[in-house]
C-alpha cells in the first residue's frame, strides 16, 4: 500500500526570467509519500550541486531508516558540508529546503531556510512553515504584511541553510519539524521563493483553485503566473492534492449534478403521466 | 466611451463621478465564464497631481464609499431575472463575482502628464495575479484614450501600504496563525463549498463552515462580533446569541464552539 493512497502530485521547475541556470530541485516519491523542494546557494555549479546532494541524500537516507525526517536533512547538511570541504569550487554551497513526509493522513515536515508549505482546505490557503529569515520573522510576527515583505530589500537573507557547517539532528536553530492533520480534502504546496516572492498566498490560491484533476498542469500554472510577475528567481512547486480535494471544480460539479438531477425529475414526471394514461 | 453628458468641471472632480466611473470600468471588465462572471476587483485610479493632493486625505474614505457602491452593484447584478415568478434550474443566472478578499482601490498621481485636471484614469486587474488572460479594462472619465504607456500595471497591482486595523491570532490543527485584518468584514469558519473564508479554521465539524463575523465600522472604527454558528461562540468566556451583533473589545479572547480560542487585538 503506497502512504499516500489516492493523492495526485505534480511538480514543476524553472529557472525563472533573470537566472540562466537552475539551482532549485524538487523530489517527489508519491508512493513513499516524500516530497522535497530545495533552493540551492552558493553560485551557479556550487548552489546546483548543493542542491542535487540534498535530493540524492534526503530519499536515500529516508529508505533507509524509519521516517526520521530530522536525521534525513543531518545527513544531507553533513554531506553538502563534506563536499565543499573537499572541493575548492564547492566551498560554502549550501541549500535551503521543505521536506515533507505524508503517512497516513498525517504531515511531518522538516524545513530549514525560507521555501515553504502552504495547506489548500476550503477555497483557503495558509502557510504551514516559518521563514527562517529577518522579513519572514517581522512577516510571521504581524510586524510586516505579506506585501510589505515581498517588496523589502532584506526578503532573501536567510539565517537557517542547510550544508555550511556541520550539524547534529538536534542542533537548535536548525531544523523545524512540525506534524499536521492531512484532510483527505486538502492540497498541500511546496515552493521555492522563487514563487512565493513572486506571486502572494492569495494569488497562488486563485492558481491551485482552477485546479481540474491535473496537479502537473497547476504546477506549471504557478510557474507562469511567477514568471509574469518577474520570475526573478528560480521558481519550484510541488502540489499534493488530497484524494478528495477539488479545487473550483467542486463548483462546476455541483451545478452539472443540479441540472442532471432537474432533468431526470422532469423525465419521471413525464414517464408517470404517460404510465396513468 | 466618452460620457460627455456627465463630464464634470474640469479641475472639480467630484467623489460621486470617480464612483460612477469605477462601476462603469467594473463592469465592461467583465470576464465571463461557464458558470460564473468575474468582475475585476483591483482599480488602480490615476489622478491629476493637483487633484492627488487635493483628494489625498480623503482617499481611505472615498475607497470605502466605493468600496460598498460596487458590492451593492454586484448584489444588483446578481439579483436573479425571473420570469413569472419561476427559475428554471437549467437556467441558472451566472453568478457575478470577483476573484479577491475585498476590493482594492489604489490611488495614484499621475507622472506622464496625462490625465487633466478633473479627470481620473482607472487600470483595473480581475485579480492580484498579472497573468495572461486575466486583463480588467481601462477607462478614463472624461473619454480619452487611456495611457498604456511604463510599466504601470505590474507595479499597481501589489498593495504596499495595506492598511491593518487589528490581528488575530490562533491555533488549529495547522498549528500557531496569525491573521491580519485589513478589511471592514471577516468571516470566521471552517469554510466549505462556495464559501471561502476570509479567515479559515483547519479544524473539524464542530466549528462551523461560517462559525462567526467581526465587522469594523468605519466610521467609528469600532469593531463588532456576530455568531453564525450551530455550536456557539463565545466572547470573554460568555456566550453569544446567535444573530445578535455585540461590540468586541479593543482586545478580546473569542472561543469558538469549545475546540479554539482566538485572541483578537486591535491596532492603534
Amino acid at each position: 500500500m503506497t502512504a499516500t493512497l489516492g493523492c495526485r502530485t505534480g511538480s514543476a521547475s524553472d529557472p525563472g526570467l533573470v537566472r540562466d541556470n537552475n539551482e532549485d530541485r524538487v523530489y517527489t516519491d508519491e508512493a513513499a509519500g516524500v516530497f522535497l523542494v530545495v533552493d540551492g546557494m552558493g553560485g551557479r555549479a556550487a548552489g546546483e550541486m548543493a542542491a542535487q546532494t540534498a535530493t540524492e541524500v534526503i530519499p536515500r537516507y529516508l529508505n533507509e531508516n524509519e521516517p526520521d525526517v530530522a536525521g534525513a536533512i543531518t545527513a544531507a547538511n553533513n554531506e553538502i558540508y563534506r563536499l565543499g570541504q573537499q572541493h575548492e569550487e564547492w566551498q560554502g554551497m549550501a541549500c535551503v529546503l521543505t521536506l515533507v513526509l505524508v503517512r497516513d493522513e498525517q504531515i511531518t515536515v522538516g524545513h530549514v531556510g525560507d521555501s515553504r508549505l502552504y495547506l489548500v482546505w476550503n477555497g483557503t490557503i495558509r502557510k504551514l512553515t516559518s521563514d527562517h529569515s529577518l522579513v519572514g520573522e517581522l512577516e510571521d510576527g504581524g510586524e510586516l504584511t505579506e506585501a510589505q515583505a515581498m517588496a523589502h530589500p532584506k526578503r532573501n537573507e536567510v539565517f537557517r541553510d542547510v550544508g555550511s557547517r556541520p550539524r547534529e539532528a538536534t542542533d537548535a536553530e536548525f531544523i523545524e519539524i512540525r506534524s499536521f492533520p492531512f484532510r483527505p480534502s486538502a492540497a498541500l504546496l511546496l515552493c521555492t521563493d522563487g514563487l512565493s516572492d513572486m506571486l502572494t498566498a492569495e494569488e497562488i490560491n486563485t492558481v491551485i483553485q482552477r485546479y481540474c484533476g491535473d496537479p502537473s498542469a497547476v504546477a506549471r500554472e504557478l510557474v507562469e503566473a511567477a514568471n509574469c510577475a518577474g520570475g526573478k528567481d528560480n521558481i519550484s512547486v510541488i502540489l499534493v492534492t488530497g484524494p478528495e480535494f477539488l479545487g473550483d471544480a467542486r463548483h462546476a460539479i455541483t451545478q452539472v449534478r443540479e441540472i442532471r438531477s432537474w432533468w431526470r425529475r422532469m423525465l419521471n414526471r413525464v414517464v408517470r403521466l404517460i404510465d396513468r394514461h | 466611451m466618452a460620457q460627455r453628458d456627465t463630464m464634470p468641471v474640469p479641475g472639480k472632480l467630484s467623489g460621486q463621478a470617480v464612483i460612477n466611473e469605477l462601476i462603469r470600468n467594473m463592469e465592461l471588465g467583465q470576464f465571463e465564464m461557464g458558470y460564473s462572471v468575474l468582475l475585476p476587483c483591483v482599480f488602480s485610479l490615476y489622478l491629476h497631481p493637483d487633484d492627488y493632493s487635493r483628494l489625498e486625505g480623503v482617499f481611505d474614505l472615498i475607497a470605502e464609499d466605493a468600496k460598498r457602491a460596487l458590492g451593492a452593484r454586484v448584489a444588483q447584478l446578481n439579483t436573479k431575472p425571473r420570469i413569472l415568478g419561476v427559475m428554471r434550474p437549467g437556467r441558472q443566472a451566472k453568478e457575478f463575482k470577483i476573484a479577491g478578499r475585498d476590493w482594492i482601490l489604489e490611488f495614484l498621481p499621475d507622472t506622464e502628464g496625462t490625465v487633466p485636471a478633473g479627470d481620473v484614469e482607472i487600470h483595473s486587474e480581475l485579480n492580484e495575479t498579472a497573468q495572461p488572460g486575466f486583463r480588467g479594462t481601462k477607462t478614463t472619465l472624461m473619454g480619452r484614450e487611456p495611457s498604456v504607456t511604463s510599466p504601470r500595471l505590474p507595479a499597481v497591482t501589489r498593495r504596499t501600504s495595506e492598511v491593518v486595523y487589528a490581528e488575530i491570532r490562533y491555533e488549529d490543527d495547522s498549528g500557531p496563525q496569525l491573521y491580519l485584518v485589513s478589511q471592514n468584514t471577516v468571516r470566521v469558519g471552517r469554510g466549505g463549498d462556495d464559501q471561502p473564508m476570509d479567515l479559515a479554521l483547519y479544524t473539524n465539524d464542530e466549528v462551523s463552515r461560517e462559525h462567526f463575523v467581526v465587522r469594523r465600522d468605519p466610521a467609528t472604527r469600532r469593531f463588532f462580533i456576530v455568531d453564525k454558528s450551530v455550536n456557539g461562540t463565545w466572547l470573554e468566556g460568555k456566550r453569544l446569541k446567535k444573530g445578535v451583533e455585540e461590540a468586541l473589545p479593543d482586545r478580546a479572547s473569542i472561543g469558538v464552539a469549545q475546540v479554539l480560542t482566538l485572541s483578537f487585538e486591535t491596532r492603534k
